[in-house]
């Protein structure tokens, strides 16, 4: 073909580019394999921009599909949770958008509480599509996240065996997110599982670990926790001690008492007296008199606090020599119990300042009572 | 004897160039598998930012100076972020304009007898104002003391564990404060993160926060996007899995507050205080062997108004430069010391070759090649040759800017945007990037004949002040 075309090529014309090709081409050797580079670079640059244009039309249209799914089932997602019935009609749903269908319920659950939760779990069950979210734990990471998910917002204990497994995942995010599944299937059983694990789970982060023991609740939290505490060799469990204040502060009472009582380190003094700071109850008065005058700041902090959920009228001579502690923290914690003492007045307060001799104590004071006025 | 010499000089800043871009293509590989596990993370846990009920309370610190024809809406749009608890501290570092009386009137301010922590030094504080009409405002207005000084009267002012430094010019994502705190929660040994900041030049702002983004009119903002893109995307992602981030910008970054205080704060006597403060973070940890991780996340997004005309780009970049050089050169001991993990024996050495002095050699390879091919000591081939990996392998590094946008975040999302800055990844190549060198040798000078800092005056447009 290109013979052909060459061979009626006017003789002229051959001859002149192959002129101007010579005289461009340069004949050192460096220079036409720089020429070559040249070439390639900016052959790879030209890809690389075909490929910007191909990944943004291809995700522009991604986009445009999923507007227009999600447009096209808000209506039905509307419907499944205002009424009791599956609604009669609704668009058919592809195996290929079962995906996107979970999806769009999970984020809709998410906007819903009460009973309208509970019958979108209803429709979600009479679609058969809860199957479909236990198909998707044994797929990749996405789609197991997304069933997981689902199952959560369905909390039915029947999933048990097919979510427990996955918590033992080498992936962080998996687990914890089959953490929460099972948290929401059974608080109790979930914590008595989860707490001995995170002990070996360093990639736990301890925020997560929060978070989970909140949504477990209180009653579900203490027992395995003092159990892995109190248990475990294993000195990574101390990791957990700060989850005792999630719990049930008139079970984890014994343990805190046991703590300040025989003058554990101060990570655990600090737990301790917020577990007591909950509890509230003035028979641990002695002991958080005591924990005031230990020598870190943050356990005379814990200390100050706990007292000031049970101050008394006449406490303010517990918190006024306070106001003149080494830590900052300590006098403005001290200063902001003294203003909010129970029956404390403007013209008390005013007074109250006007006897303060540390100069940092009375600063801290004059601040305390403005914020109380506001 | 003398061709010899040429000859060598010539190999040498061929080999020079070749390096640079090389490892910059190399980060490049770095930073798109970093980015590939991040966006496929942020597709399995949501898109949208989760709300884990746990998020620690976070300080706002907005240094500002002369900003009465921003600050209202900033701090407005500041006071609309999407998390669950925090302040906002907005430090008046001696304006001499009425960015105070501004505040003021806008914010409802009283005078507020508050004491300060001396944790860290700075200059004497005036007054504190609180907001009548937001409890979680306050103004610290001190004297003037430069960035530096006024965010470390801001540490001392803070009240949360966590303080997010923010430009007083910049404006937040929304969720852009939920984001940046996700490091803080999944590894406790955290102690700083930054986000990405992005120029707003062009875009539509309404009511304190970005509406749509779009490409500006004018020529040099457009060539900035470009090169924030690759700056931000590759520049910074690569180095954080490597927890070798040396870098968080002044304009938004998260820090620990007790960790930045056990540091000394802020230091006033460079004018690269944010770098600085990164680096001496990572030398402390590092010579202390304390676990430590310091990361940066490209999608909490900044936006910030960029310099339009070519003075006050000039002197932004000169001055950048500086912060580099004082903070590289205050930090010398960190590279390849015992202790120096990834951020000393391979972030500093690295920023030091191709930013510190990297400019410097790029200004003398340019002016050497170009005269020396004049004067005829420099043949057609070595020339073509240092022209490829100068400008060739340059224009390759940012369109690959371009598809890390593309691949993750899609800011700018018409057609006739990314045709746009196509065209401007490779025009930044002729004139822009060599002017920018320029600058930054001028950096470089004021850096070595220690020329007395200062706060650096922005000419700005003030369209987002008028909300």
């Amino acid at each position: 073909m290109l013979s052909e075309w060459l061979a009626r090529c006017p003789h002229w014309l051959c001859e002149a580019s192959a002129n101007a090709w010579a005289q461009l081409w340069p004949e050192d050797r460096m220079l036409q394999l720089a020429l070559y580079c040249a070439f390639g670079l900016g052959a790879l640059t030209v890809l690389v921009l075909l490929q910007v244009l191909l990944l943004g039309e291809v995700s522009r249209r991604r986009t445009v599909r999923r507007q227009q799914f999600n447009e096209q089932w808000r209506p039905f997602f509307a419907l499944c949770s205002l009424s009791d019935e599956l609604p009669p009609s609704h668009a058919p749903l592809p195996r290929r958008r079962q995906l996107w269908f979970l999806l769009q319920w999970n984020r809709t659950q998410l906007q819903l509480r009460g009973a309208a939760r509970e019958r979108m779990n209803r429709a979600l069950i009479a679609l058969g599509m809860d199957r479909q979210a236990l198909i998707l734990l044994r797929g990749r990471v996405r789609s197991k996240l997304i069933g997981l998910t689902c199952l959560r917002h369905l909390a039915d204990p029947a999933h048990w065996q097919a979510v427990q497994p996955l918590l033992l995942s080498r992936n962080s995010i998996v687990a914890l997110s089959a953490a929460q599944t099972l948290v929401a299937m059974d608080a109790s059983k979930a914590m008595a599982l989860i707490l001995p694990a995170a002990v070996n789970r360093p990639d736990w982060a301890l925020p997560r670990l929060i978070s989970l023991c909140q949504q477990a609740g209180e009653q579900a939290v203490t027992t395995p926790l003092l159990i892995v505490l109190s248990s475990s060799e294993d000195p990574r469990r101390e990791r957990l001690v700060p989850l005792l204040v999630q719990g049930d502060p008139r079970h984890a009472a014994p343990w805190a008492r046991a703590r300040l009582d025989e003058g554990a380190p101060a990570e655990y003094l600090q737990v301790a007296l917020r577990c007591l700071c909950e509890l509230g109850d003035p028979r641990d008065r002695h002991r958080l008199l005591r924990a005031l005058q230990h020598e870190q700041d943050t356990v005379r902090l814990a200390a100050l606090q706990a007292l000031h959920k049970q101050a008394r009228r006449e406490d303010s001579e517990l918190f006024l020599p306070l106001l003149s502690d080494s830590s900052w923290w300590v006098r403005q914690a001290a200063a902001d119990s003294l203003a909010a003492m129970p029956g404390a007045t403007l013209e008390g307060l005013q007074h109250m300042l006007e006897q303060v001799r540390d100069r940092y104590g009375r600063d801290a004071l004059r601040r305390a009572i403005a914020e109380v006025r506001r | 004897m003398t061709d010899t010499w040429l000859w060598w000089l010539q190999v040498a800043f061929i080999l020079y160039f070749l390096l640079l871009n090389g490892m910059y293509l190399l980060l490049n590989m770095l930073s798109m598998a970093s980015l590939m596990g991040y966006i496929r993370q942020r597709a399995e846990t949501g898109e949208l930012a989760p709300y884990l009920g746990v998020e620690p309370p976070v300080s706002v610190l907005m240094p500002a100076f002369n900003e009465e024809a921003t600050i209202r809406t900033s701090v407005r749009s500041m006071l609309q972020l999407q998390y669950p608890e925090f302040e906002i501290v907005v430090i008046n570092d001696g304006s001499k304009d009425n960015t105070l009386a501004v505040l003021i009137e806008e914010f409802d301010l009283v005078p507020h007898p508050e004491p300060l922590r001396q944790a860290v030094a700075h200059q004497p504080v005036q007054a504190i104002y609180r907001s009548r009409r937001y409890a979680n405002l306050r103004v610290v207005d001190k004297a003037n003391g430069g960035k530096a000084d006024a965010l470390n009267a801001g540490i001392n002012a803070a009240r949360h564990g966590l303080f997010c430094g923010v430009d007083a010019d910049s404006i937040l994502q929304r969720d852009s404060l939920l984001r940046v705190v996700q490091p803080f929660l999944e590894d406790e040994r955290t102690i700083a993160a930054g986000g990405t900041v992005r120029i707003a030049n062009g875009s539509q702002v309404r009511g304190g926060f970005l509406i749509q983004a779009g490409l500006p009119r004018n020529w040099l903002a457009r060539f900035q996007i470009v090169e924030y893109l690759r700056a931000f995307l590759f520049g910074r992602l690569g180095w954080s899995p490597l927890n070798a981030v040396l870098i968080i910008s002044g304009a938004f970054g998260l820090f620990d507050r007790e960790r930045v205080m056990a540091v000394g704060g802020y230091r006033t006597d460079t004018v690269g205080e944010d770098m600085e403060l990164v680096v001496r973070l990572h030398r402390y940890h590092r010579e202390k062997r304390i676990p430590y991780r310091i990361r940066y996340l490209p999608d909490p997004i900044c936006w910030t108004e960029c310099p339009e005309d070519l003075g006050t780009l000039g002197r932004q970049r000169s001055r950048w430069q500086r912060g580099l050089a004082e903070s590289l050169s205050r930090h010398a001991r960190l590279a390849f010391s015992l202790r120096g993990g990834t951020p000393g024996w391979l972030a500093w050495p690295f920023m030091a070759l191709f930013e510190w002095i990297g400019p410097l050699i790029e200004l003398v390879g340019y002016g050497f090649m170009l005269a020396g091919f004049a004067f005829g000591a420099v043949s057609y081939a070595a020339l073509a040759a240092f022209l490829l990996v100068a400008i060739g392998m340059g224009i390759l590094l940012s369109v690959n800017g371009l598809l890390l946008e593309t691949m993750s975040f899609r800011v700018y999302s018409r057609r006739r945007d990314m045709l746009q800055l196509f065209l401007m990844a490779v025009l930044e190549n002729f004139g822009y990037r060599q002017l920018n060198t320029v600058w930054r040798c001028r950096g470089l000078w004021q850096w070595f004949s220690r020329r007395k800092h200062h706060w650096g005056a922005m000419r700005r447009s003030g369209q987002w002040g008028q909300s």
